[in-house]
């Protein structure tokens, strides 16, 4: 018998840090099996959703369910991140060297 | 200081990031303070105050203090803009969520300050997130990732930092590292905003028509990180946060 754990009633409708699932993880029994019931979760940060990612690619036995659209393309990402290698497509930038508080201030008000 | 900060700035005569960087500098030079941590931030406060109604929280960086730092910023917006607040929450929590988070992992900071201002003259949200921590150059070397790339300079380490290049390069920590520079592209290419930050002796400026790192003069080195965001309180038809997730 899989135990349901509703997240948003439990941690609240927007997750934003590693320590709240790593806490979530903590209070996991390794034996059971449980359904993160996602609903009414409307917003996660990339780090909980990487951390998401870890618990439910271990050994415990945890899925998720009623993933709210926003969640679901943040988990989409992390999963993504894991597979490809990371792009560095912004290019370089630019370094302009300022001697002088002068030259600074040049640079900042240059149109 | 603070005073002459105060003195300095005009609420209406300043309307772009590279204003307020510009009198930042001629604070904390004309201040003579140009090398502790704490009298960098309270110029920067200061010129922003000059402005419009304002909030500086310091937090603590556990998990509570993120969650309740970013419900009250976003509460502090409410009264001002709450259409748009509506359709902004998603890429401002997005936003304060991924910079709080570097400044949890990599700062090595016991605590950090976010200060967030909407300036009601030009309608936008400004924001400024702040550790006083080993600096984005340091995060590098402390993790002992891309030397080679890095030399001894802050300017190199924002030119990794906006390009992608994570402290931590391991199968379960790749996701780390979008911070700035999916931010960035968020603010400034989505939307139509501008990002700036502070870190060491380098600034990094993503603005419109500007897009560079100066390294500053030797004379201004910042013992920690400032990121400063400027958004208009207006979504750009068509934003789709989704695409700078990736």
């Amino acid at each position: 018998m899989k135990q349901i754990i509703n997240i948003q009633e439990q941690y609240g409708a927007e997750l934003h840090t590693r320590q709240m699932m790593e806490r979530l993880a903590a209070s996991l029994v390794p034996t059971n099996e449980y359904l993160l019931d996602m609903s009414g979760v409307a917003q996660i940060s990339r780090s909980a959703a990487d951390e998401l990612y870890n618990l439910t690619h271990s050994d415990m036995h945890v899925d998720l369910i009623n993933l709210e659209p926003f969640v679901e393309k943040m988990l989409s990402a992390v999963t993504k991140g894991r597979f490809l290698p990371r792009q560095h497509s912004a290019g370089d930038m630019p370094i302009i060297h300022c001697a002088t508080i002068g030259s600074l201030q040049r640079q900042l008000m240059a149109k | 200081m603070q005073r002459i900060c105060q003195d300095m700035t005009n609420s209406t005569d300043i309307f772009s990031l590279e204003d307020t960087l510009s009198a930042f500098f001629d604070c904390v030079t004309k201040g003579n303070q140009t090398v502790s941590a704490e009298p960098f931030l309270q110029a920067m406060i200061s010129v922003f105050h000059g402005q419009t109604t304002t909030l500086v929280i310091p937090f603590s960086l556990d998990d509570e203090s993120t969650a309740q730092v970013i419900a009250k910023l976003k509460e502090h917006l409410t009264p001002y803009c709450p259409d748009t607040l509506q359709l902004l929450n998603m890429p401002l929590t997005y936003l304060l969520d991924e910079l709080i988070c570097n400044i949890q992992q990599h700062a090595q900071a016991d605590k950090g300050y976010v200060y967030l201002t909407y300036n009601q003259v030009a309608k936008t949200i400004e924001i400024l997130i702040a550790d006083f921590g080993i600096t984005i150059y340091g995060s590098y070397v402390a993790a002992q990732k891309h030397l080679d790339k890095l030399g001894d300079s802050d300017a190199e380490a924002l030119n990794l930092a906006q390009n992608g290049y994570s402290v931590k390069n391991l199968p379960d920590t790749e996701n780390r590292g979008y911070g700035i520079s999916s931010n960035m592209k968020m603010v400034v290419d989505g939307l139509h905003g501008e990002f700036a930050v502070l870190s060491g002796n380098a600034l990094m400026l993503d603005v419109p028509n500007k897009r560079a790192i100066l390294a500053l003069p030797p004379e201004i080195d910042f013992k920690g990180t400032m990121i400063m965001v400027r958004i208009p309180a207006q979504v750009p038809d068509g934003f789709n946060l989704y695409k700078y997730m990736s």
